[in-house]
């Protein structure tokens, strides 16, 4: 992988290497990473960020928020690679700047307010039971390979009508959309799900039904209904939005739960701390970074970001930085964090209130039928550190 | 507060509700999306006397407000309520969390 050249307003001193981004992966805890970026500059400029791309990384949580706020300077167009390689579509409303977001994000806040995803509580804890049952006499599991993975798509899958046997396939789909080596196999990848959902659009066009999809067909944008472009950049939006994202930060909650076998015993002794150990957890073990391109000169941190520089928000940098939560390595499930680990700012998440939902009930789910677990002595555990920092898998054994 | 604790603030002119209560370090209005009318993390209980002081409902916020299991007679979004004189001593309850 060759870098990119540093353009020259870059100061040489904040140019570093920086350990997340597409290929790159590590056997230490990556929260510790995070916490050393933290002794260091409030803003570097990362070589090979996405691919061979370079691009600023500013770690304070109050500049992370004021560009996230700020899509004058900062623009989410383009910032992902899909839709470009395939065709003319754009990720709706990912990658649609203000006021245009707007209008996608009143059609799609309805679908997916508290009350409509309270509804799925029973689907969600179904599917969490099943996945246990199939290993929690076995004394061991691969938490990562045979919950964390699966566990989400499935949910996405019954919340589209699409059917749940289609898991492994979207599951390897998801591998290609996330660990492609070369633009060529994301193209790959990308192209085999919009043919997918494609299909799957039409099939709801001729049979009505209310999923996603069948919603989304009938949903109007300023008094009209989509286009098929825009369906299909809202339905890979959906897909591309839920899927590891929630299975990434599962891995990570049940390693920590794992390694500390105190906090693990206090959830269990009072399973009401759940949902606020959710909130604790998705600030300290947060695991995504988005993008965002400069489309206007604007000065932050006393650096220069110029037009065309890249811009990768960490959420991982941003729940650990000290100046906004004291003592922010100590994960206290009586903190009730303001985190931004779900966003900030008008693309945050659509999807927040499901994926809390999810891994509140996945967490209530484990805690309830697995015996105490821990990590089998000798495990070496490999985590891949791209846009959704991710552990491999997760080895959990307990006394049965 | 939810649980009826009380804190007085000043308000300035011009500022919404949502950021008077947030930026007094009341943390537990989430105001996630930072004031524009995606979220639905920042809505409060007005009390009845100052419901009919304040700007009418747009569509977008009605429609976020009918997804929270908690709406009810004085449900609305704080950051669509921006200070006015005639809000001088207004009351707002934050309501629990979806």
């Amino acid at each position: 992988m060759s870098s990119s050249p540093i353009p020259a307003h870059v100061p040489p001193e904040l140019v570093r290497t920086y350990p997340f981004g597409h290929g790159k992966s590590t056997t230490r805890n990556v929260f510790d990473i995070i916490d050393e970026l933290h002794d260091g500059p409030a803003a570097i400029y990362a070589k090979e960020l996405y691919r061979e791309r370079a691009g600023w990384v500013f770690r304070k949580a109050a500049d992370i928020r004021d560009i996230l706020m700020d899509s004058e300077h900062f623009s989410s167009e383009d910032v992902a690679a899909f839709a470009k390689l395939t065709g003319n579509w754009t990720n709706v409303p990912l990658g649609i700047d203000p006021p245009r977001h707007a209008f996608y994000r009143a059609l799609l806040n309805p679908l997916f307010t508290p009350s409509r995803m309270a509804a799925l509580d029973d689907d969600i804890r179904s599917h969490a039971q099943s996945y246990i049952a199939k290993f929690h006499d076995r004394g061991h599991c691969d938490f990562v390979r045979e919950f964390a993975l699966e566990f989400p798509i499935r949910v996405f899958l019954g919340m589209m009508g699409l059917p749940l046997e289609l898991t492994q396939q979207f599951l390897q789909w998801e591998k290609g959309l996330i660990q492609a080596a070369t633009l060529e196999e994301l193209k790959v990848s990308t192209q085999a799900v919009v043919d997918y959902l494609k299909e799957a659009i039409e099939d709801r066009r001729l049979h009505p039904r209310e999923d996603l999809i069948g919603d989304g067909i009938v949903a109007e944008v300023r008094g009209r209904r989509m286009t098929q472009d825009e369906l299909i950049g809202y339905c890979f939006n959906i897909y591309l939005g839920g899927l590891d994202t929630v299975a990434s930060h599962l891995g990570h909650f049940l390693r920590y739960l794992a390694e500390n076998p105190e906090q693990q015993a206090l959830l269990r002794a009072r399973p009401e701390l759940i949902p606020n150990a959710v909130d604790e957890l998705m600030r300290a073990l947060s695991c995504v970074t988005v993008g965002r391109n400069c489309v206007k000169e604007r000065e932050i941190c006393g650096v220069t970001v110029k037009p065309g520089d890249r811009v990768a928000i960490s959420m991982m940098l941003a729940g650990r930085d000290p100046e906004e939560y004291p003592n922010p390595r100590e994960v206290d499930f009586s903190r009730k964090p303001r985190s931004i680990s779900f966003g900030h700012g008008p693309h945050i998440c659509l999807g927040i209130h499901l994926a809390k939902r999810e891994l509140r009930v996945a967490l209530e789910e484990f805690l309830k039928v697995v015996p105490p677990f821990r990590i089998p002595d000798g495990s070496v555990l490999q985590t891949d550190c791209a846009v959704v920092v991710q552990l491999r898998s997760l080895p959990l054994e307990w006394d049965v | 507060m939810r649980d009826g604790e009380a804190h007085v603030l000043t308000a300035e002119a011009d500022r919404t509700v949502m950021e008077t209560i947030r930026d007094a370090g009341i943390d537990e209005l989430q105001a996630l999306c930072g004031g524009c009318c995606s979220c639905a993390t920042c809505h409060v209980f007005i009390q009845e006397d100052y419901m009919r002081l304040l700007p009418s409902m747009n569509e977008d916020e009605n429609d976020l407000l009918d997804g929270s299991e908690h709406r009810q007679e004085g449900s609305r979004l704080s950051c669509q309520i921006r200070i006015t004189d005639s809000l001088n001593r207004i009351v707002v309850q934050i309501a629990p969390e979806d």
